[in-house]
């Protein structure tokens, strides 16, 4: 019961950016995954999720292998993604980005939407209950009608994080859910993640803010180049040598 | 504003009202009632374009091809095999779905733009095949002695009836769209990669949707045939596709009652408008001042704002979907 | 064998000026993303002109007529379209009411007549074929044009942003490449392009009001055939084209030989090969 990625590459014409790795993600667990911008992290989580085609390797979740289905039936198994840069439709509102989210659980066919039988009454009822939920969870109530381009670019990226857990995945990979957020807004997110691996739900996170890596990850991953660097616990991470000069040192920190 | 106004039903019992108002002023005049019989065909077409543009993004300029299709499969049944209209609203229903379905599955993998292009070639072939399928189609000469509904045999029955059909349409998009299933073909509109995210078959959504809006123009096809009895190759001609895109678009592709609005509008400027060579200027003219003045059409524009950004004077802000996007 | 020798050449003469139509319909997608489906009613527009004004006057006027009517074209994608902000669909909308505009506008003003004119009354005599001297012409402008083409595109800086505002609209304007004009310019170029092709049309064979559409469809699916990204490919595609239209209208019956070669292009749309490009635009 986990996601299992086995020797994946990825191959962008004669481009390698992801070579060879391999990452395990439990339920109930928060993995990290850092590296330096170009380090493959994003093309990883495109692997995952089936939106770039891996050259080599294989990708399970619970068993299941998932590396020749296409991405909306992956969604459909239980994972769920967020992306670096949201992708959103600036007119929709907040409660409207949100419910969108709620795709891969609805079971009602256009037909009986159409006709509006009661199945589909009760089953839109739901999905605003629980929309209204998932807001209240992210201190997004107050913004629920306004339109996503008139949020500010941290509440942006929690309205990401609220549409990508509405359909109650299993596994969730969350794409540096905390760059341009303020102090306050990354603790709640901070809270709010922990939260969801509390509940069981295993958590694939990209981050450059190794602080919240600290607080967060059990388990890290360093990338660089496409290949798998090292891994283990925060703490040994953050003294490791090798990790320092990559990672901090490019940083410039 | 009390919920009844703001439900998503609103517009629908506004245009019942509209249209019950109208009938006693017009019931009088077989004119007026052949106009409005007219219009309501219109709009249905014109509907099936909000759907497949306004809200799938998918510029079809083959509504009147696929009201053809119903057309003749009607005319077809009844007049050749002496069949029910029943039976050819099933097949006017159906069959343009049949079209629509595996041709938008063929090409909308990702981007609407080719399927539009695959719409006019549909349009060209079809329009040949009317043409060539004489034992059929009935060539050039076309079919003529469509029975009329036995259920709606007079103008006025007709009327009710085809009024009757558009509600219940919008009554059917209008709640289609407030689904899962309208949200995800509203996200796949603006972003396919967001949709696929959401766990949405991108492709197969959007092909089905398309199928349905295809459906709908084949009803309007079916109305059609047995108010005008008559069906030809020159009836429902890509210009006319081209003339329902036009009325959706001006009343507002993605509103529910925009498209009804546009068919109105035109269908009575055309009453009033010179010889039909000229016609295609007025038109194609009023399409681009609408794209250029309101691309959402009349219905689909926030006038006030509008106004208010024309009398500052101020350049057009940018978006910050634009600006943060590139960041 | 003889006689499909005959039609194969046939059809790759005819192929030239849809070779020519093509070029601004991938100029136009590969720099823009955007068609323009009027394309078809600027060559007819410059087939009326040119019938009707006659000799290098008409010529002239003929693709003044549509560099203006492209310039109309441009400026609605304009009002339309921003990079990063860009809605094709609704600009293509413009083209198609523009193209409605011009077919009503030929139609009232020149007739239903179809308009052609062949100057020549001698016949080239090739291996027993008799090809009149027009096709050289054809050949030889759209040599001149395909040159030129080449030549601006990848040696000149106009060529150069242009690349540029097709790889990335809004990296490119950041680096103050004016993506806008650009744009604009690959209207307008594509509507002399399109005025040049209908002037051949016209000593060619010839054209009518309705024929706007199907002339799109023909450089559209001339654009398509081996990939939209460059002008050479496009006209191979004509010449392809030309040759299945011939081939058609040489082994099959009436409608079946028009059907046909819209049946191809509407395979090659469904291979997905527009698609392609469209996908390779932005980062995942």
């Amino acid at each position: 019961m986990t996601v299992q990625v086995k020797d994946i590459t990825v191959r962008f014409g004669g481009v390698t950016a992801v070579k060879d790795v391999s990452l395990k993600l439990p339920p109930g667990k928060i993995v990290a995954v850092i590296g330096p911008n170009g380090s493959g992290k994003s093309t990883l989580f495109n692997a995952i999720t089936g939106m770039v085609k891996p050259a080599a390797g294989t990708i399970e979740v619970d068993d299941t292998r998932i590396d020749a289905m296409p991405p909306y039936r992956r969604i459909g198994l239980g994972l769920a993604r967020t992306f670096q840069t949201p992708r959103f439709d600036p007119k929709v509102t907040v409660s409207e980005a949100v419910m969108c989210g709620f795709y891969p659980v609805h079971r009602t066919g256009v037909f009986s939407a159409m006709l509006r039988l009661p199945k589909a009454v009760a089953e839109e009822g739901d999905f605003r209950e629980r929309c209204s939920d998932i807001l209240d969870d992210l201190r997004l109530s107050e913004f629920r009608s306004l339109t996503m381009n008139e949020l500010p670019m941290g509440r942006v990226r929690l309205v990401e994080v609220a549409r990508a857990v509405a359909n109650r995945p299993k596994y969730i990979l969350l794409d540096e859910p905390a760059a341009g957020l303020e102090r306050e807004e990354q603790r709640m997110l901070s809270r709010e993640i922990r939260k969801l691996a509390d509940r069981g739900v295993g958590v694939l996170l990209v981050e450059h803010n190794f602080g919240l890596i600290r607080e967060l990850a059990e388990h890290v991953v360093v990338l660089k180049d496409g290949a798998k660097l090292l891994e283990g616990e925060p703490e040994t991470i953050a003294k490791d040598r090798a990790f320092i000069d990559v990672y901090l040192g490019s940083a410039g920190r | 504003m009390p919920a009844v106004l703001r439900s998503r039903l609103a517009p629908i019992g506004l245009l019942v009202v509209i249209i019950a108002a109208m009938t006693p002023l017009i019931a009088g005049s077989a004119f007026w009632l052949d106009n409005s019989v007219l219009v309501a065909i219109f709009s249905l077409l014109a509907l099936s374009v909000g759907m497949a543009y306004g809200q799938a993004g998918i510029l079809s300029m083959a509504p009147a091809a696929f009201g053809a299709i119903g057309a003749f499969a009607t005319s077809i049944v009844t007049t050749r095999y002496g069949l029910s209209p029943l039976v050819g609203l099933a097949l006017a229903l159906l069959l343009p779905a049949v079209v629509a379905y595996p041709m938008a599955r063929a090409i909308t993998r990702l981007s609407p733009l080719p399927l539009s292009i695959a719409t006019l070639l549909l349009s060209l072939v079809l329009e040949l095949a009317i043409r060539e399928g004489k034992g059929l189609t009935g060539g050039y000469i076309g079919i003529s002695g469509i029975p009329p509904l036995w259920f709606a045999d007079s103008v006025f029955a007709m009327h009710v009836l085809s009024w009757g059909l558009v509600v219940v349409v919008l009554f059917l998009y209008a709640n289609l769209t407030d689904s899962a299933v309208g949200r995800a073909v509203k996200t796949a509109r603006h972003d396919p990669l967001r949709a696929t995210a959401d766990g949405v078959n991108v492709p197969a959504l959007l092909a089905s949707y398309f199928a349905i809006s295809a459906s709908v123009s084949g009803l309007a096809g079916w109305l059609y045939a047995h108010h005008l009895t008559y069906m030809g190759p020159d009836s429902l001609t890509m210009h006319v596709s081209i003339k329902v895109v036009l009325m959706a678009v001006i009343g507002g592709a993605s509103t529910l009652l925009g498209p009804v609005l546009g068919a109105a509008f035109l269908t009575l400027l055309t009453l009033y408008l010179p010889a039909a060579e000229t016609q295609g200027m007025i038109f194609g003219g009023v399409l681009i001042f609408v794209l250029l003045v309101a691309p959402n059409g009349v219905l689909g524009t926030d006038w006030g704002k509008l106004i208010a950004r024309r009398s500052d004077k101020q350049p057009m802000a940018v978006r910050p979907a634009a600006t943060e996007g590139t960041a | 064998m003889y006689e499909l020798v005959e039609y194969l050449l046939r059809g790759a003469l005819l192929g030239i000026t849809y070779g020519l139509l093509a070029f601004p319909v991938s100029l136009l997608f590969s720099t823009t993303g955007s068609v323009d489906v009027a394309l078809g009613a600027y060559a007819v527009l410059a087939v009326a002109v040119a019938y009707s004004i006659g000799g290098p006057v008409g010529i002239l006027a003929a693709i003044l007529a549509t560099v203006f009517a492209s310039f109309v074209v441009g400026i609605i994608s304009l009002r339309l379209n921003r990079p990063g902000a860009v809605d094709h669909v609704t600009a293509v909308l413009g083209t198609f009411g523009l193209a409605m505009f011009l077919e009503s506008l030929i139609l009232s003003v020149f007739g239903t007549n179809p308009m052609i004119r062949q100057p020549f009354d001698t016949f080239w005599n090739i291996g027993g074929i008799r090809i009149s001297p027009q096709t050289g012409i054809n050949a030889a402008v759209c040599l001149v044009i395909l040159t030129a083409l080449f030549v601006v595109l990848r040696k000149t800086p106009f060529g150069r942003s242009m690349r540029a505002s097709a790889a990335n609209p809004v990296g490119a304007s950041l680096n103050g490449i004016p993506v806008r004009q650009i744009w604009f310019a690959t209207y307008l170029l594509g509507g002399l392009l399109a005025g040049v092709a209908g002037v051949l049309i016209l000593y060619t064979t010839g054209a009518d009001y309705s024929s706007a559409f199907t002339l799109t469809i023909w450089g559209f699916g001339s654009a398509i055939i081996f990939g939209m990204n460059s002008p050479l490919r496009g006209f191979a595609g004509g010449l392809i084209i030309g040759m299945v239209q011939a081939l058609c209208s040489g082994y099959l019956p009436g409608a079946w030989a028009t059907a046909i070669p819209l049946v191809v292009i509407f395979v090659v749309l469904s291979m997905g090969r527009m698609n392609q490009i469209v996908s390779t635009g932005g980062r995942v």
